[in-house]
């Protein structure tokens, strides 16, 4: 029955890119070229736009609340006639309020009035509209359209929107690698004499030494060895000494198995439990929201922990300016028993554009895309040359009070940015070298641990995963506070696959089969 | 004119008139006050009754895209998710309880307030009293969250030095079991209760001044005047306001818990607001979102229809 | 009129408690009107209890200063007059005719409402409706699929019933019609509750901002509060958004913590001044024997 329907929907599926492929090639007149699959020069970006079919299509992206200037809007402002300009696409942008986007997503699903791409960051999202299909596959508008696309987009992302060899969304790309790594107040290691740590006994006297050894000289006990967050968070380096990352999965003879069920993991928590059994961490650790977090780091309680690449310009900087003897410099990541080492490592994927099956052309929207994500990228992100920025010295030099006039451009760039493009470095270095920030992306992306499973979220997620998030981080925050010993993880193993684990590990492992 | 006085009548002549007549002689009588109930009945037909249709996808595997018609029928299989799942009992259970403290603790708050407040003579006191007990009412509770965090901090918190003055040793409220529901009903009192508070000043408001000049004429104090003229006056608002609160007795507030819970204190602290927001929000699925919406709304209309009986034969007025 | 001791006692500790709860409920408000005029360093390292610390009003010009805040205030504004004044007179519209134990179906129509305040089709039939009725982008959108309120509609019914039914007997046999009583007598002697419910409505159109999400795309509709969750969202830094990394990135280093308070002060001071006006209505009692005359 299930097969039959599938099928069913294969043909009608065919038939609809049948259709858009006649209406491209019907419509145009003269736009013999372009229309033909084989055209070797289509969308390779020299071609001239005037020779591609003019088409109207709506797109919604999520504009993050991003300000227009005064007297332009989503519509009217020169970046987005930048792209018209340059696709020969009449393009009509809509906007959903940031705050509540994907709410809005699904009234629009549900209309029955539907544009011709949407944007979405949810996976779960995207994989629930394939299995409703109402996407539409975009493999062939690909091949005519899309050249810049496929090349700057990794082969690995796109197994992450292909399902049965249709692909069904357009990702966008992760800017940077992964998240946290360590830093430590360097000033405060000098005080006692002591050098930047590396492996893990050598970080665990750091923090004995900040905790107990009064680092600021102030002669009273108000320091803390570490800090971490709700849920869990900035712990991460001290899990990668272990060689895994908390819930990502990894392989293991051939297969695929979560690593918070791991050995690896039963370490990592009994190292941290020790930490915070001698009191090193900050005892209320469990309740730091990220404002309570950077205060206790600005504020001088805290000289070592698990930073994101941008605190240089967060915490960091704050701390800075309140105490200028404040140094801070990052560490290597802690090296565990095994001389393992590792931080988060992000998924390829920042979001999807997706085309709705009521869509008469993809090959409009994927010639707007391809557009935006090659050539005309670097405009997108940075703003216009000569008027945003210039290059001196082979430099690029911004001006901030165009550039931030001009922010609004960059809801277009990251609704569909490329895999390491040279021009985020340029930009971030434009920031401020002083913050170390591609320092910090290059040490992370060393070491970062990525999840190995790339499909979409399984069925098996879809029901379970949240429980088993939750599970997850009851069990070891309980462990790590020593309300249970370290014994009661593998109790929390065998739940963890009672609940639902075994089931999304099969699905994993299904996926891996036929993808590694 | 003659009209209403053929209605009065009317009135007086109930017995004789057949009931046909009399229902015509009503309509006569009171056309207009039937013709000003239109917009309001119309309204609740096209914008609540038009609409709920919605609850049958709480049967079904709803798929926005294929909207209500084509979508697949499942019967009652979410409800049997819900009630299969391991930690529902604990989640109903803890629902239940924060929802019962914060009634029995919470619901009088206001009632007391409202007639402390009456009890002020001085009128520019007792207007700025009432303009700032209302005022947290306008803190959402993630501002309220980031605060109580801080003044409940076992180690820099207000509230734990003044303890520590009477030699008790720091107390973990927020990842305490047995402290973190007394923290959520006693901040939900604190937030809400100058704004519940205004309602029953408007009860009071209404009351007769005449009726405490007889109370003091016949030498009642000022309790007596509290007992016998104010808490009756505001005995039928008060009683609506309890018959619509039971109606939400599984709404425990999702912003309050989800701001101030945190892991070590899901045993006592997870409700079935955040359960759905776990399960059905996040992952969009609306069918089963509605169907947890469903179980809810039944146990409250149960409890409202016994409550309302309840009321009407203690004699007061019901909701219907 | 003479206390006794012990009245005077408890009339003491009755004015002393009010007072210092009145102050621990002012007291998070000054925190948050103290963070909005400092600076973010002093904030974010909790430097900032009750008074400003490293004063500056930038995160105010920041906040005001954009042209979509003015246009967002007016929005704003008129759907709180506008759609305060249709919630109020259709609610008594309503409720007036429900109190009478004379209309005919009045406990059928109670009971509906009852029944519509937990039964609801959702967010996606509700938009459906909203999409039929041709309201979809439009001011009305705000005004009329949320102008009569089942809570309100209940409490204004109850008031209504509480009007002795004496004094309308006897402005009826003085020839009053069916709604001249209602405006002249009921109304003017419910004002109390007419001002409770003018407050909850004013307070809930001046908050709301899920039906903006919901039904308008067009910018310039947007209300105030939209406008603020925008501006802080895009001031946020990426903890939890998956977009790799936030808008924050760009801009130079705002003052994400004093702007959330200056945002927080600048939607919540127009709304607050309302209750004031509104308070005359509940400090004293009303003499029934004014409005009989």
């Amino acid at each position: 029955m299930a097969k039959w329907k599938k099928t069913i929907s294969l043909a009608l599926i065919a038939v609809m890119a049948g259709l858009t492929a006649c209406s491209s090639n019907g419509g145009g007149g003269n736009a013999d070229p372009s229309a033909s699959p084989s055209a070797t020069n289509a969308g390779s970006g020299n071609e001239a736009p005037a020779e591609l079919e003019k088409k109207s299509i709506r797109v919604v992206f999520n504009n993050g609340g991003r300000k227009f200037p005064d007297g332009m809007d989503e519509n009217n402002n020169p970046y987005i006639d930048y792209i018209r300009e340059n696709t020969n696409l009449d393009i009509t942008l809509q906007l959903p309020p940031a705050d509540g986007y994907q709410d809005a997503l699904n009234v629009i699903m549900a209309s029955g009035d539907l544009p011709d791409s949407i944007y979405t960051w949810d996976a779960s999202w995207f994989e629930s509209y394939v299995k409703q299909k109402a996407l539409q596959p975009l493999n062939e508008a690909l091949e005519q359209y899309g050249q810049d696309l496929l090349k700057n987009i990794p082969e690995d992302a796109w197994k992450t929107v292909t399902i049965d060899g249709n692909i069904y969304a357009i990702p966008s790309m992760n800017a940077v690698p992964g998240n946290e790594l360590m830093y430590v107040r360097k000033d405060w290691l000098d005080h006692l004499g002591l050098q930047p740590p590396k492996t893990l006994e050598e970080y665990r006297e750091v923090m004995r030494a900040f905790k107990e050894d009064d680092p600021d000289g102030d002669g009273q006990d108000d320091t803390y060895g570490f800090i971490m967050a709700e849920n869990l968070a900035r712990m991460a380096p001290f899990v990668g000494a272990f060689g895994i990352q908390k819930g990502m999965w990894t392989e293991r003879d051939g297969q695929l198995v979560n690593a918070s069920t791991l050995p690896e993991m039963k370490e990592a928590l009994a190292f941290i439990a020790g930490l915070h059994k001698d009191g090193l961490i900050d005892p209320e650790w469990m309740l730091n929201k990220e404002a309570n977090f950077s205060e206790k780091i600005a504020s001088g309680q805290v000289g070592l922990f698990s930073a994101f690449w941008y605190d240089t310009r967060g915490p960091i900087l704050t701390s800075k300016q309140n105490d200028p003897k404040a140094e801070w410099i990052p560490l290597e990541f802690p090296t565990g028993p095994q001389g393992k080492q590792g931080t988060t490592g992000y998924g390829y994927i920042a979001g999807y554009n997706v085309v709705p099956v009521t869509s008469k052309n993809p090959d409009a929207v994927v010639r707007m895309l391809n557009f935006m994500n090659g050539e005309g990228y670097k405009t997108l992100l940075l703003g216009f040359e000569n008027e945003v920025w210039k290059t001196e010295n082979g430099k690029i030099v911004t001006d901030f009070e165009k550039h931030n006039e001009h922010i609004y451009r960059q809801t277009l760039g990251e609704s569909i940015r490329p895999y390491g493009a040279e021009e985020e470095r340029a930009r971030l270095d434009s920031l401020g070298v002083e913050f170390k920030l591609n320092d910090n992306i290059d040490r992370i992306a060393a070491v970062a641990i990525r999840d190995q499973y790339l499909g979409v979220p399984t069925p098996g997620m879809g029901k379970h995963q949240a429980d088993l998030t939750k599970l997850e981080t009851e069990y070891f925050t309980e462990i790590i506070v020593g309300k249970q010993p370290i014994e009661a993880f593998d109790e929390f193993v065998a739940e963890w696959k009672k609940k639902g684990g075994d089931t999304i590990t099969e699905e994993v492992n299904a996926w891996y089969a036929e993808n590694k | 004119m003659s009209a209403i006085d053929a209605a009065e009548a009317t009135e007086l002549n109930l017995n004789v008139v057949d009931p046909k007549k009399k229902r015509f002689r009503n309509i006569r009588s009171y056309w207009d006050l039937y013709l000003i109930m239109l917009p309001g009945i119309l309204y609740f037909l096209v914008f609540k009754y038009l609409p709920m249709w919605g609850v049958v996808i709480a049967f079904q595997d709803y798929s926005v895209f294929a909207g209500i018609w084509d979508s697949e029928w499942v019967g009652f299989q979410h409800f049997r998710d819900m009630f299969a799942d391991d930690d529902f009992y604990t989640i109903f259970r803890n629902t239940l309880l924060i929802s019962v403290y914060k009634l029995v603790w919470g619901f009088p708050g206001p009632i007391i307030l409202a007639i402390m407040l009456n009890e002020i003579r001085h009128m520019l006191y007792k207007r700025s009293i009432q303009t700032l007990v209302y005022l947290p009412h306008f803190l959402s509770w993630i501002i309220v969250g980031g605060i109580l965090i801080n003044v409940l901090s076992p180690s820099s918190g207000i509230v734990n030095k003044v303890l520590g003055l009477f030699g008790i040793e720091p107390i973990f409220f927020l990842t305490s079991e047995d402290w973190f529901r007394t923290v959520i009903v006693a901040s939900d009192i604190w937030k809400e209760v100058g704004w519940g508070a205004i309602i029953y000043l408007a009860a009071i408001a209404g009351i007769d001044p005449q009726l405490y000049e007889a109370a003091i004429v016949d030498g009642a104090g000022k309790w007596k005047q509290i007992i016998h003229i104010t808490l009756p006056s505001m005995m039928g608002v008060i009683v609506i306001l309890l018959l619509l609160r039971l109606g939400h007795v599984l709404d425990v507030g999702f912003e309050q818990i989800f701001v101030l819970y945190n892991s070590l204190v899901y045993d006592v602290g997870d409700v079935i607001e955040t359960y759905v927001y776990r399960e059905g929000i996040q992952q969009a699925k609306f069918s089963f979102t509605t169907a947890v919406g469903l179980f809810k709304a039944v146990i409250g209309l149960v409890l409202v229809a016994l409550a309302n009986r309840g009321a009407k034969k203690l004699g007061q007025e019901g909701i219907w | 009129m003479r206390l006794t001791r012990g009245e005077k006692y408890a009339s003491v500790l009755n004015y002393i408690f009010l007072g210092a709860f009145a102050l621990l409920a002012l007291a998070p408000f000054v925190h948050v009107l103290a963070q909005s005029l400092s600076s973010h360093q002093a904030i974010t390292s909790g430097k900032v209890s009750l008074w400003p610390v490293d004063f500056t009003l930038e995160s105010y010009s920041r906040v005001l200063g954009e042209q979509e805040f003015l246009r967002s205030f007016q929005i704003s504004f008129l759907r709180t007059v506008a759609g305060t004044a249709v919630n109020v007179v259709l609610t008594c519209l309503l409720a007036y005719p429900i109190a009478k134990p004379y209309i005919k179906g009045r406990s059928v129509i109670m009971f509906l409402i009852v029944f519509s305040m937990m039964f609801g089709g959702g967010m996606i039939p509700t938009f459906l409706i909203v999409k039929e009725t041709g309201l979809l982008n439009t001011f009305w959108a705000y005004i009329i699929p949320g102008a009569i309120s089942a809570f309100n509609v209940i409490i204004i019914r109850n008031f209504f019933q509480s009007v002795p039914a004496e004094l309308e007997e006897s402005a009826k046999i003085d020839g009053g019609s069916n709604l001249g009583i209602l405006f002249r007598i009921v109304i003017p002697l419910s004002m109390p509750a007419i001002a409770t419910i003018t407050l909850f409505h004013a307070v809930g159109h001046w908050n709301s901002f899920f039906d903006t999400v919901l039904y308008v795309t067009d910018r310039k509709l947007f209300p105030l509060q939209v406008y603020l969750r925008e501006l802080i969202m895009f001031n946020q830094s990426g903890i939890d958004n998956n977009s790799g990394y936030s808008a924050n990135m760009d801009s130079t280093l705002l003052a994400l913590e004093s702007i959330k308070a200056a945002a927080l002060i600048a939607s919540t001071v127009p709304i607050l001044i309302v209750y004031p006006f509104l308070q005359k209505y509940f400090v004293k009692g009303i003499m029934l024997g004014s409005v009989k005359g």
